[in-house]
């Protein structure tokens, strides 16, 4: 992530969904299958009151509530690290990742304090035996170089020899590429190449046990932008130290490694991007498609093949059945399909078949039940789908959208809640069906548990809904995140906006129909 | 425009969406008057004359075209020509090899990044758009904005596009999607040949069209594309190149040194 400022406005709102919000986390999560974010901390802005590590627990609360550890991260001094340990020892699912000249000294002001979770040792640039610190439960960092690190045996001499005796973890895996020097300088020039050597380096970690992290969650580094937050890429080339108007960066690389995806190759997510896929429910297959041209289905009945072009499962059983489609694009895009609700969960694998004789396949896992809401933006962000039953004038209920979109986008539209009873509000979604009669389902909006009154089905193909009661104590609530989770399996983060006036709007995702 | 692959293509010229088979295309040149190709007289004239005492041909013809009274008419050597043409077959490119028969090495990194960027609409090239299927054409035409001369027709009074054959003011400079099988061996490009290079074209379709006639397609617009994405998209064009078809001896000159 990049740094934390404490004195920042919140950055949990708006059209950009910002470094810290809810909605970024639970793309790091779900979308890139990250499990924690390592938060760079200024010590000098923790001087003072207690009010700045209020304000990081809050977002540490959001990380960890979506799943992610989190990794504090600062240089010294002792003064800092022993206030910042004081504070959040008692918080399970945090790490102090210390770096200076002294790291017993760090070691030693955290550990005075009670807290004794894991500590990540940085500044480390070449991990040797006599590197170790003789205290428990330490993960030491290395920062290698990729000049120096071009085959497993130069990671093994690096680091690799100690991964069997000690947790390490391989930190600033970024390229550099908008400066001149190391590590750019050193790279070959050709994207490919560089792409096998990032990948090589993290199939090395995962095979050793090595952690890592990998440059930075933010545009030009992994992701474009904090509004689409697609991946960067390598493949339009760079010149080291040079502005780029597509900005280079690993963010590909990472991604379809983390999930197991091929370069160019398919991959499928369920509705929320997660990779999960639920029977019975939607999901999305993107990559070499080629249908004869962009096709969206139409009916209640989903056809096996659109644009001359199917799309088959294959279930942990090794029993196929032909999907039923909703939407394919011609060239590389996506298709839009609904598991077969007959699949056995467990590993399966998706293959698209096209008329011309050829075929893509990709691996996936089926689970029962993997919620996704949809968005107003088509892309699982943003102003959720939903319908309130509001009260007219003559006391009459109607059905009223929780979004709107026009020509200067789209944005929530506050729900009024009554002063006197509950407001219905039916969420749509995809991935709830399948939950089992007895599931544990809860609806979180702000953080605060909301009732769930209903769950099922939609009359769309694929499409589920669950209807929750907004209770007229959050009436002043405002715009705020939603979360729903089954069986503890959780959504996307979606915005709903209660008794409130919209916030600014996002123009919609263009050219991708029927995505969640 | 090359001819291979024709024997699938529904649209055979640059500028004619009546013309359906290549019977009928093989029979424009014969008698084209604008512009005048091989001057041929309705009946053919002193070339079916020819063909009767050509050593080769004067039994060929026979043979081949048996049970008609006169085996030599233009009908005949039209039918002879299309099934001449429908043997031109290419499935031999790098790129089939690579993605119909499942041989990853057949295509370079490049390469490989080419396709991406040509398939891909948004934040790619997008040229699949109009060179699409299996043999990279739509068998549709289309304004690529290349002219936007003054005047009601935009586009150059002898080469107007299906403008020639509709008269429909919305077809003013559409003209046939190519294949680009084999394509980086048949510069010059364009309809007209006013692109002498690959680079050349790339640089017409990054600039979203050299003009902003206004029947231009709509797909064209200004896309971004690195020198990196340039090559990519140039090898993977190459990539199409069938060197087994190019050294067919079947379609190397039947008589080699003759005058």
């Amino acid at each position: 992530m990049p740094a934390f400022d404490p004195q920042a406005a919140p950055a949990d709102a708006g059209p950009s969904f910002g470094p810290y919000s809810a909605t970024t986390f639970s793309t790091i999560r779900q979308r890139w299958n990250m499990n924690a974010v390592r938060i760079p901390l200024s010590a000098a802005s923790f001087l003072g009151d207690d009010a700045a590590f209020h304000k990081l627990g809050g977002i540490m609360r959001n990380a960890n509530r979506l799943e992610l550890l989190v990794i504090l991260a600062a240089r010294e001094p002792p003064e800092f690290w022993a206030r910042c340990a004081a504070y959040f020892k008692t918080w399970p699912n945090v790490m102090f990742d210390v770096s200076g000249e002294q790291p017993r000294e760090l070691v030693k002001a955290i550990r005075d304090t009670g807290a004794n979770q894991p500590i990540l040792v940085g500044g480390i640039d070449r991990l040797t035996a006599d590197s170790l610190l003789d205290a428990p439960n330490i993960i030491y960092e290395v920062n290698p170089k990729y000049s120096t690190t071009r085959t497993d045996r130069d990671r093994y001499e690096h680091f690799g020899f100690l991964a069997s005796q000690v947790p390490v973890l391989v930190n600033e895996g970024d390229l550099h590429l908008d400066q001149k020097a190391e590590p750019c300088a050193s790279l070959p020039s050709d994207p490919s190449e560089v792409e096998r050597l990032v990948k090589a380096n993290l199939l090395y970690f995962d095979a050793l046990g090595i952690s890592w992290t990998a440059s930075v969650f933010e545009p030009g580094e992994l992701i474009t932008d904090y509004r689409k937050q697609d991946a960067t890429s390598l493949e339009n080339g760079w010149t080291c130290g040079t502005p780029a108007a597509l900005r280079p960066g690993l963010g590909t690389v990472v991604q379809l490694h983390l999930w197991g995806a091929e370069f160019r190759g398919l991959y499928a997510v369920n509705g929320a991007g997660g990779f999960r896929l639920p029977r019975g429910g939607v999901a999305i297959l993107y990559g070499p498609i080629f249908a004869d041209r962009d096709r969206q289905a139409s009916g209640k009945r989903p056809p096996e093949a659109l644009g001359k072009v199917s799309v088959e499962v294959t279930d942990a059983l090794g029993v196929s059945r032909p999907a039923g489609l909703l939407y394919a694009s011609a060239g590389w895009g996506q298709a839009n399909f609904i598991v077969p609700d007959g699949s056995a969960p467990g590993p399966a694998r998706v293959t698209v078949v096209r008329a011309d004789g050829s075929s893509t396949a990709a691996n996936t896992t089926i689970v029962d039940s993997a919620p996704s809401l949809w968005t107003a933006l088509r892309n699982g962000r943003g102003p959720v789908i939903g319908f309130a039953v509001q009260h007219g004038a003559d006391g009459k209920p109607s059905e009223v959208p929780t979004f709107r979109c026009d020509e200067a986008g789209c944005r929530t539209m506050p729900v009024v809640i009554a002063s006197d009873r509950p407001t219905s509000v039916r969420l749509m979604g995809t991935g709830f069906r399948n939950a089992g009669s007895g599931a544990d389902v809860r609806v979180e909006l702000a953080g605060i548990p909301i009732p769930v009154t209903g769950l099922g089905p939609a009359p769309d193909p694929g499409v589920d809904q669950v209807t929750i009661q907004i209770p007229s104590s959050l009436r002043s609530l405002g715009e705020a995140d939603l979360l729903c989770s089954v069986g503890g399996r959780l959504s996307n983060v979606v915005r709903i906006s209660v008794g409130s006036p919209p916030l600014p709007s996002e123009p919609p995702a263009s050219g991708i129909p029927a995505a969640p | 425009m090359s001819l291979v692959n024709d024997a699938y293509r529904s649209v055979l010229t640059w500028s004619n969406p009546a013309v359906h088979s290549l019977e009928e295309q093989a029979r424009i040149p014969m008698f084209s008057k604008t512009p005048l190709e091989l001057g041929l007289s309705q009946d053919g004239g002193r070339f079916i004359q020819t063909l009767r005492v050509d050593p080769f041909y004067r039994i060929q013809f026979p043979a081949v075209f048996s049970g008609t009274k006169d085996p030599f008419t233009i009908r005949n050597v039209a039918k002879a020509i299309a099934a001449f043409e429908r043997t031109i077959i290419s499935i031999g490119a790098p790129y089939d090899r690579y993605r119909y028969q499942g041989d990853e090495s057949a295509l370079s990194d490049s390469a490989q990044r080419g396709e991406l960027l040509f398939f891909t609409d948004e934040g790619g090239a997008g040229c699949f758009r109009c060179h699409s299927g299996i043999d990279f054409a739509d068998d549709s035409f289309h304004n690529t904005g290349l002219y936007d001369l003054p005047g009601l027709v935009s586009y150059p009074p002898e080469s107007p596009g299906i403008f020639e054959n509709t008269r429909r003011m919305a077809d003013v400079g559409r003209f046939k999607t190519p294949t680009l099988r084999n394509i980086a061996l048949t510069a010059p490009y364009m309809h007209d040949g006013s692109a002498g290079t690959l680079e050349a074209v790339l640089d017409h379709y990054a600039a979203g069209g050299r003009t902003g006639n206004p029947h231009k397609d709509q797909r064209l617009r200004p896309r971004v594309l690195t020198d990196q994405n340039r090559k990519d998209l140039i090898a993977f064009l190459t990539s199409l190149t069938d060197d087994e078809l190019i050294h067919d001896p079947r379609f190397a000159d039947p008589w080699p040194g003759y005058k």
